[in-house]
């Protein structure tokens, strides 16, 4: 009979000189199909859920890659990974483990990955409640998790908590810090994050977050959510329910001059199928920050875009476009007195551009567009009150379009993304100071890229293997240089390599990204792009332990 | 006609030779005829052999993780030998052998393989015990050859014009040193009495052992035709070295 004991210290031994190691889960755990690619201003980040982190990758010189991984919580929630505006950061909102069976088990979380440099790093903020939603402060300074459109992520949710993180500080018990919003009945689908305002009673300048329900709107100053107010849309006198549709800000200061007084602080805000503008000023309260005082003004029609602007004597108002009526309304702010100014098409959006254009009076100069009409026009608002006509002056540009994308450092550029009946889309390059607007066709439905440097941009074929560059400026300005690829393109991105003394060479690089098997990617040298000299790099996320 | 005279004429030759010899008396013979046995070779000491059978590696390096779920590696194994030295209850024989094994899994969904061809000049010493077959321990330097590879959907394609789905494998071989040391027992399953019978004889074996190949990095590279100006770049799965202990257990005939 064998001694047990002589056994196990046998086997003890043979383990321990042979086998009975394990695989590690990793080799186990497929990629997850469109798993996200994320563009950041020093490289590309690639989320790579099933085995817990991002993997962040840098372009060098030669068409070469790095990649450098970083844990991130389980279970991240794909559609609330976000980057910052300026590209430096990443948020990636995770589930955590559910349920949670062991100690080892996580909690939701946001991690944010500090990619301003080439060697990024991470602070994770572990909180009770996992949110499906997230907005990014433009600022940077506050991300807020909420529940939004959808269903439930959990058996009982409280559809009204949001959770706020400071991003300025670290995590630490009363960072994160969760509440649940004053509810007339409403639940959060949309969040703004206010500038700082000219609020009464706050020290310094206060910022808010506006909130907006699908029946409601509450504001909740982000450095006490407590003192939050909700205002109700919907009229008493009526069962119909008013959904807000956007909302836009006025803070009070005067962005031409440091030196006035400031005004107060106001809001306005359009609503779904609802002909009315709500305007709220933001005044002293005995009881609280701010107290809201609303306005309600009919202006004719549904306002599909709303902007505060400065029209003549340097009065404050709300623009409202009103396509139905071909027009646009403008509100006072102060007395709600609405005029009425015919425009030559029933444009639909708005974007101020007085930056750009440039204003002799200091008023606002908006550029308008439309999806379902032709043409874009440049609605000068000092002219406006009495000489409407005079006022408008149309680009020659024929086209619908679609959507208008900005240029980095380049405001007097907008890229303008037309539709076709042939759904063949095609674009143009509208240039505001020179009045000119270079029209672009492509073969079929184009995705575009502006380089975050501001000085070309890419069009690809989604799906396809056909990528364009086109300069903004310089002697070959708008010629496209044809590229191809030889793997279907899922994204593409324009990245700075390290400087010299980062032991780079300071170039660019456009990076293609091919979302099959462990994901892979095309590089060119973004500046002076070729085929000869374009690299494959395959299998991203699988390297070695 | 000069052939058969011939023959005629060695045939009488030897006859005669034969009668003389038969008439010579023996008493001229000054001691009695003593008829020593001619010493014969004892073949289950000195001998040829051939062996053939299973080796079982157990690898937990993880550099073995991406080719396989278990960290093991079968191969088959042969070896062939001959003694050449034999003292009393001791032999020598160097021989030749060959280890093959290929193993395959998944890596993140992508197929892999890795096969080994290893072939090493075993250096054995043996303990005979007769009948009962002989015990021995084994050095056996040589090389190896890894031939590692992943098929990732995002590689190039091997050919010019790109085919959807088309992609060349990440490769990567490389000749290595290697060596076993092990200590095992050859016993005589099918044998004759006649020790010195040159007949075949059936061995069952076993040994056991450490194994030994030098560890590489595995920057696997894209396969492309020689001549293809397109740049690809590679994958690196870390280091892999194929160490561990092994047993093996073979069938050997010998000679």
């Amino acid at each position: 009979m064998t001694n047990p004991r002589t056994v196990l210290t046998a086997v003890a031994v043979a383990c321990a000189v042979s086998a009975c190691g394990s695989r590690s889960p990793y080799w186990d755990t497929s990629v997850a199909a469109g798993g996200g690619s994320f563009g950041l201003a020093n490289g590309v980040a690639l989320v790579d859920d099933v085995d817990h982190r991002v993997v962040l990758v840098t372009a060098l010189a030669n068409q070469q890659l790095s990649t450098h991984a970083i844990p991130v919580g389980h279970n991240v929630i794909g559609q609330a990974t976000a980057i910052s505006p300026d590209g430096s950061r990443l948020f990636v909102l995770s589930a955590g483990d559910t349920p949670r069976r062991t100690a080892k088990d996580q909690y939701p979380s946001l991690t944010v990955v500090d990619a301003s440099s080439f060697t990024a790093q991470s602070k994770m903020y572990p909180t009770t409640v996992a949110l499906p939603n997230l907005a990014i402060d433009p600022l940077g300074d506050w991300a807020v998790a909420y529940t939004g459109p959808g269903a439930p992520a959990s058996f009982v949710q409280n559809a009204n908590e949001i959770v706020i993180f400071d991003l300025t500080k670290p995590p630490s018990m009363t960072n994160p810090i969760s509440h649940t919003i004053r509810s007339q009945g409403g639940t959060p689908q949309r969040l703004t994050f206010t500038p700082e305002m000219n609020l009464p009673k706050v020290t310094g300048n206060g910022r808010l977050l506006i909130v907006e329900t699908d029946i409601d709107v509450t504001l909740l100053e982000l450095d006490h959510p407590s003192s939050d107010v909700t205002v109700s849309l919907t009229s008493g006198t009526n069962a119909q329910q008013v959904t807000p549709a956007g909302a836009v800000v006025d803070s009070g200061f005067d962005p031409t001059n440091a030196k006035a007084v400031p005004g107060p602080p106001r809001i306005a805000l359009r609503a779904m199928n609802n002909r009315n503008v709500f305007t709220f000023t933001l005044g002293a309260s005995d009881t609280n920050d701010f107290t809201p005082i609303i306005n309600v003004v009919d202006v004719g029609g549904t306002p599909t875009d709303i902007a505060f602007v400065r029209a003549d004597q340097d009065v404050l108002r709300v623009a409202a476009l009103v396509p139905s009526l071909t027009s646009a309304v403008l509100v006072d702010a102060d007395t709600s007195i609405t005029t009425q100014v015919a425009l030559p098409a029933p444009y639909s959006r708005l974007s101020l551009v007085t930056n750009v254009v440039g204003s002799a009076t200091g008023t606002d100069v908006a550029m308008l567009w439309s999806g379902s009409a032709s043409g874009v026009a440049l609605w000068a608002l000092g002219n406006t009150v009495g000489q409407p006509y005079h006022s408008i002056e149309v680009l020659p540009i024929t086209q619908q379009v679609q959507t208008v994308d900005e240029v980095t450092k380049q405001a007097q550029l907008k890229v303008l993304e037309t539709a076709d009946a042939s759904n063949a889309n095609g674009f143009l390059v509208l240039d505001l100071l020179k009045r000119t607007a270079s029209p672009l066709q492509t073969m079929g439905k184009a995705t575009l890229a502006i380089a975050p440097d501001g000085l070309r941009m890419w069009a690809f074929a989604q799906g396809g293997t056909d990528l364009a560059k086109l300069d903004f400026g310089g002697p070959d300005a708008l010629n496209p240089v044809p590229l191809t690829t030889d793997k279907a393109i899922d994204a593409v991105y324009d990245v700075a390599r390290p400087p010299a003394s980062g032991g780079g060479d300071g170039g660019r690089s456009l990076i293609a990204i091919h979302n099959q098997g462990t994901v892979g990617a095309t590089v060119f040298d973004a500046l002076n792009p070729d085929t000869a000299t374009a690299r494959i790099v395959p299998a991203l996320l699988l390297e070695g332990p | 006609m000069k052939l058969r005279t011939t023959i005629l004429a060695v045939s009488s030759i030897v006859l005669a030779a034969q009668a003389a010899q038969a008439q010579e008396p023996r008493a001229s013979l000054p001691f009695p005829e003593t008829i020593e046995p001619a010493r014969g070779v004892d073949r289950l000491k000195e001998m040829w052999r051939f062996e053939l059978g299973y080796r079982g590696n157990f690898i937990t390096d993880a550099g073995l993780n991406p080719f396989s779920t278990q960290d093991y590696f079968g191969q088959v194994s042969m070896v062939a030998s001959r003694t050449i030295v034999a003292r009393g209850r001791f032999s020598f024989a160097p021989g030749i052998g060959w280890d093959y094994g290929k193993s395959g899994a998944t890596a993140r969904g992508d197929v892999t393989s890795l096969e080994v061809h290893r072939i090493v000049v075993p250096l054995e010493g043996r303990m005979h015990f007769g009948g009962w077959g002989y015990a021995f321990v084994r050095a056996a330097p040589g090389i190896a050859v890894e031939n590692a590879e992943v098929n990732d959907p995002t590689a190039i394609c091997a050919q010019t014009a790109s085919l959807e789905g088309c992609a060349a494998p990440l490769t990567k071989s490389r000749w290595l040193f290697a060596t076993d040391i092990s200590a095992g027992y050859a016993y005589p399953v099918w044998a004759r009495k006649d020790v010195s019978e040159l007949a075949p004889r059936i061995w069952l074996q076993a040994d056991g052992g450490y194994g030994w190949i030098v560890g590489q990095r595995l920057a696997l590279a894209t396969d492309l035709a020689s001549g293809d100006p397109r740049l690809a770049s590679g994958v690196d799965l870390g280091t892999l070295t194929m160490r561990g202990a092994f047993f093996r257990a073979t069938a050997a005939v010998s000679f």
